[in-house]
């Protein structure tokens, strides 16, 4: 191969890269979680998430039940009220495994079973939609069982967890997707949790999206205050 | 002729598998969402009108009762799953480990938190060997030299 025919390739390469992996840095939504418990409880929350994934900080903006902040960074939870530190708790490091994450690195269609240790053991056709299998490591069998995903032109619509005797645990389900700057997003997602043989939903609607929004500086890198 | 009989055996033994893997994935959203009218009705006017729970303890306090509606956000982050720190969650498992330890906290967490911190210390021991073995063939590299 000659230089020159070399140096086009370089070319035609560089120049379509980004359109095949476009990536996005930081997503906004306004989010309302409706849920029922096994307490019998009923809940509410209605808010805005913002998330910039080089901050690493998921930020809640809370306006119902109350009015307050939610910050989640590293392994802890920060809860601020009226401008003050009410609370900081140990929590979940979730901000590379939130659905904004899974979203904005192009990870959601596949619910990041790929990077993981789960093994995909079956793939079916079934219409339109693809399911496959995945199942978690040989040493983690004990305790854990099997996971299918579904797929709907490339856009996961359903995930079932099983436990370890094969018996569904939860389901969820991702619906009514909108593509925003070219990233889909499901806009309604419902979980379903089988506690003691019931069955308990759980319904997140996200609207306003946002993806790579340049405003908001403030929210996506919220700092919090000194109690 | 026994072919073409084995052939549509199986396809229709096939079809039955298929069947039953998109039946998994089936949901009466009719019913969820009946099932969620009266809090779909409360949303709608909470953002409406920029409510806060505070708010309509004041003025709906027989609706709000009635409902059970909970005072609390719901949880989008619990604290630490089975207390186990949610690093090992992501290392170990990735994406599907954090949402495994938010499924497993509702269930059978005793079991479960044994049953991890026994994989976790194979998997430790794993890599320690892993590290011995590297360790050996780097220094037998060197030697040679």
């Amino acid at each position: 191969m000659n230089i020159k025919k070399l140096l086009l390739l370089i070319v035609i390469t560089t120049c379509l890269t980004p359109v095949s992996a476009q990536e996005h840095f930081r997503m906004r939504a306004d989010y309302t979680i409706k849920g029922k418990s096994p307490d019998g409880t009923q809940h509410l929350t209605i808010g805005t998430v913002y998330y910039d994934k080089n901050i690493k900080k998921v930020v809640f903006d809370v306006r119902f039940p109350q009015k307050e902040t939610w910050v989640q960074q590293d392994t802890l939870l920060y809860k601020i009220k009226n401008g003050k530190l009410i609370r900081k708790s140990k929590s979940l490091d979730i901000s590379d495994f939130t659905i904004f994450s899974m979203a904005l690195n192009g990870k959601l269609s596949d619910y990041g079973l790929k990077d993981s240790q789960f093994v995909l053991t079956n793939v079916e056709k079934d219409g339109e939609n693809i399911i496959s299998t995945w199942e978690p490591p040989a040493a983690y069998k004990n305790f854990m069982g099997k996971v299918m995903i579904m797929k709907n032109n490339d856009n996961i619509t359903g995930v079932i967890f099983f436990n370890k005797d094969n018996i569904i645990i939860s389901r969820q389900f991702f619906r009514k997707y909108k593509m925003i700057n070219g990233m889909a997003f499901p806009t309604e997602i419902i979980i379903e949790k089988i506690i003691n043989g019931e069955k308990f939903y759980e319904i997140t609607t996200y609207e306003n999206i946002k993806v790579d929004d340049y405003q908001n500086e403030d929210k996506y890198d919220f700092k919090i205050p000194q109690s | 002729m026994k072919k073409i009989y084995l052939t549509l055996a199986l396809l229709f033994v096939a079809s039955f598998s298929f069947a039953s893997s998109s039946d998994l994935f089936k949901l009466n959203y009719d019913q969820v969402k009946q099932d969620f009218a009266q809090l779909d009705q409360l949303a709608n006017k909470v953002k409406t009108e920029n409510l806060t729970y505070n708010d309509l303890m004041v003025t709906d306090a027989d609706m709000i009762n009635n409902m059970a509606l909970s005072s609390v956000p719901s949880v989008p982050l619990p604290d630490g799953a089975l207390g186990i720190p949610s690093f090992l969650w992501g290392c170990v498992l990735g994406p599907i480990g954090v949402v495994l330890a938010y499924l497993l906290t509702d269930n059978d967490k005793e079991e479960a938190k044994k049953a991890l911190w026994g994989c976790l210390a194979a998997t430790a021991g794993w890599i320690i060997f892993e590290l011995v073995i590297y360790g050996a063939l780097f220094g037998a590299a060197t030697a040679a030299y």
